[in-house]
């Protein structure tokens, strides 16, 4: 009898499955240069050295690729971020996570490391500036004992404030060919040239749903307190490294390939716990992939409502991930929705 | 002997403290904690349930020292049942199944046959087999205790530890909690260590009392050793009259009200088994 409502949430991977191919399937079709279906079939089969071939696997390919592995990631990370402080309102972008990416990705461009260096630094920076704000936030949450909302989100909201005027400060000293550079980045788009970068975040994107889902029991248990998941044999303090690393690592390199993409983190995990519950075993696999196919479908939306003006993806996101944010605050109980 | 406690001191960053606690809980018993409001009660039972680390002393679980145990070895024998857990939508099985966690293999991501068994019997056992599936916060406190105290059995513990079970039960409920412990500790020889604020049912269920004031361990030993007015009174400050439960042999308290107090002070009713 307990069963069924199990088995039908489990159901729900394949559907989500579903809806992301179909999401996959427009994002290739829809464009200036627009396929149909059955068109975008014979480019695949036949159409090697077509001008529609080269749109299709140089430009929009690459651009649903970074969207699944970018949307995944910060998902995850919201939905990690979420289990450890047990709040449903916290995400990389809230937390100041983002703004500690963006950092530290400014400072690569300021000292121009990815230029002498190469681009693997580019992510590493990022990686480092959303780790150094992921240590603050939780030696300041976690060991002074803060616990409410208000006080994790004023944490969140005061490392952004101070992240983002320190990328104004680069923005103010850095030079007139890297400000460009600095100033569409900032605003989120998914137009990655550099092919090793999109590849990175999708390996990473991957890893971090595969470590995460090996904690996903210890998520279950963490949400009765961390005293009582203690009690059922969880390593608590490990698990909130390796998680924090995780979310550190999968922000990090999401921003620095696609810029602060806001609020992908708090829609998505906020809509699969109400959808799926709140047994992280089903949770982080549906918040990648709702996560991944929230942001293509954005991403679609971004560089197609205003053709051919294309609109940066954070912009979309912004709007629809700020709107639920403050609907959520405003009805709060629901948040806490979702059954594991 | 199960549980050792040699010169502990433990407690919090604020100051509070407990102090040079010395006592042993021996297998099969019943230990109750008990003590004023403050007193430190539940200090003690977050340095056994390894919350917070002894500042000094140490606690020894068959002679090894509990705080060197690996946490997951350690959820294997010894179970917790907290005073507040925040529960939340939680289905009362997938809440139950939680309590297999330590016995999960590395890679075991999912509750086999046995566990579910298991926690159907840990279910069944406390009575609460027929609220399996509905939500931890749809049930009202008695009901959700008895869902506690399953998830607790379905970790196989041999020591069980809770903290205040009985607190914001009615009498029902309190002697339902109380009757299960005692079956458990009776037919599963199950140790019990838990903190109670109720002197009279401590005193009632309990093999072997433990009065902690100040911080300090005041008086341990049978109920009957414990629960005397002179130690009552010196702890507590104020008056009780202490009797013997005629049906259960077991000693008992009544407090006296300030009113009564002259009447009580010129010899009419002070005292153990006074009348």
């Amino acid at each position: 009898m307990n069963d069924t409502p199990r088995r039908r949430r489990w159901l729900s991977i394949p559907i989500l499955l579903g809806v992301f191919a179909v999401i996959l399937l427009l994002a290739l079709c829809a464009g200036s240069e627009g396929f149909t279906p059955g068109r975008l079939l014979s480019v695949l089969m036949n159409g090697q050295d077509s001008i529609a071939h080269t749109i299709l696997f140089r430009i929009r390919l690459p651009r649903v690729l970074l969207g699944i592995a970018v949307g995944g990631a910060l998902s995850l990370a919201g939905v990690m971020l979420q289990g450890v402080f047990r709040n449903p309102l916290v995400e990389p972008y809230t937390l100041g996570i983002s703004g500690g990416a963006a950092l530290g990705v400014c400072l690569n461009v300021l000292f121009r490391l990815s230029a002498t260096l190469g681009s693997w630094t580019l992510p590493l920076a990022g990686f480092l500036g959303a780790l150094a704000s992921i240590t603050l936030v939780s030696m300041l949450m976690l060991r002074r004992r803060f616990s409410s909302v208000r006080d994790l989100l004023l944490v969140g909201v005061m490392i952004s404030f101070v992240c983002s005027s320190l990328v104004m400060l680069i923005m103010a000293i850095s030079r007139d060919e890297d400000l460009h550079g600095i100033v569409f980045w900032l605003m989120g788009s998914l137009d990655e040239p550099n092919t090793f970068l999109i590849g990175l975040a999708a390996a990473v994107s991957l890893l971090a749903l595969a470590v995460s889902w090996l904690f996903s029991l210890n998520l279950n248990a963490m949400a009765l307190g961390e005293e009582e998941a203690t009690h059922l044999g969880v390593r608590v303090e490990l698990t909130k490294r390796v998680l924090f690393l995780l979310a550190s690592l999968a922000t990090g390199l999401s921003v620095s390939v696609a810029g602060v993409i806001g609020f992908v983190g708090l829609v998505v995990p906020h809509f699969m716990r109400l959808y799926v519950g709140g047994d992280h075993r089903l949770l982080l696999p549906a918040s990648w992939l709702c996560g991944a196919a929230f942001l293509v479908l954005c991403d679609t939306l971004a560089r197609t409502v205003f053709s051919p003006v294309e609109l940066p993806v954070g912009v979309i996101t912004g709007i629809l991930g700020g709107s639920l944010f403050v609907y959520a605050l405003s009805a709060g109980r629901t948040l806490s929705g979702g059954r594991p | 002997m199960m549980l050792a406690i040699e010169n502990l001191t433990a407690g919090y960053e604020s100051g509070f403290c407990v102090h040079d606690i010395n006592m042993h809980v021996q297998t099969g018993d019943i230990l109750g904690i008990i003590g004023p409001n403050g007193a430190g009660k539940t200090t003690l039972l977050r340095a056994l349930t390894r919350v917070i680390d002894p500042h000094g002393g140490r606690i020894l679980l068959d002679g090894r020292e509990l705080h060197s145990l690996p946490v997951k070895a350690l959820a294997r024998q010894v179970a917790v049942v907290s005073q507040t857990v925040p529960v939340g939508d939680m289905n009362v099985m997938d809440f139950v199944l939680l309590g297999r966690l330590p016995h999960y293999r590395t890679f075991q991501f999912s509750a086999t046959c046995s566990d579910t068994d298991i926690a159907e019997w840990a279910l069944a056992l406390t009575g609460a087999s027929g609220f399996r599936d509905r939500i931890m916060g749809e049930l009202s406190g008695g009901e959700r205790q008895l869902v506690l105290i399953a998830r607790a059995l379905a970790q196989k513990p041999r020591l069980l530890m809770l903290d205040e079970p009985i607190a914001h039960l009615d009498i029902g409920h309190q002697m339902d909690v109380l009757d299960l412990l005692r079956r458990l500790n009776h037919d599963m020889g199950l140790t019990i260590v838990m903190v109670l604020h109720d002197l009279n049912l401590a005193a009632e269920y309990c093999h072997t009392m433990a009065l902690i004031s100040n911080g300090r361990l005041h008086t341990i030993g049978r109920p009957d050793e414990v629960i005397r007015y002179d130690i009552i009174e010196a702890v507590y400050k104020t008056v009780v009259v202490v009797g013997k439960n005629p049906i259960t042999s077991k000693p008992y308290i009544l407090p006296v009200p300030d009113s009564q107090r002259v009447q009580v002070e010129s010899g009419k009713g002070l005292g153990a088994g006074s009348w």
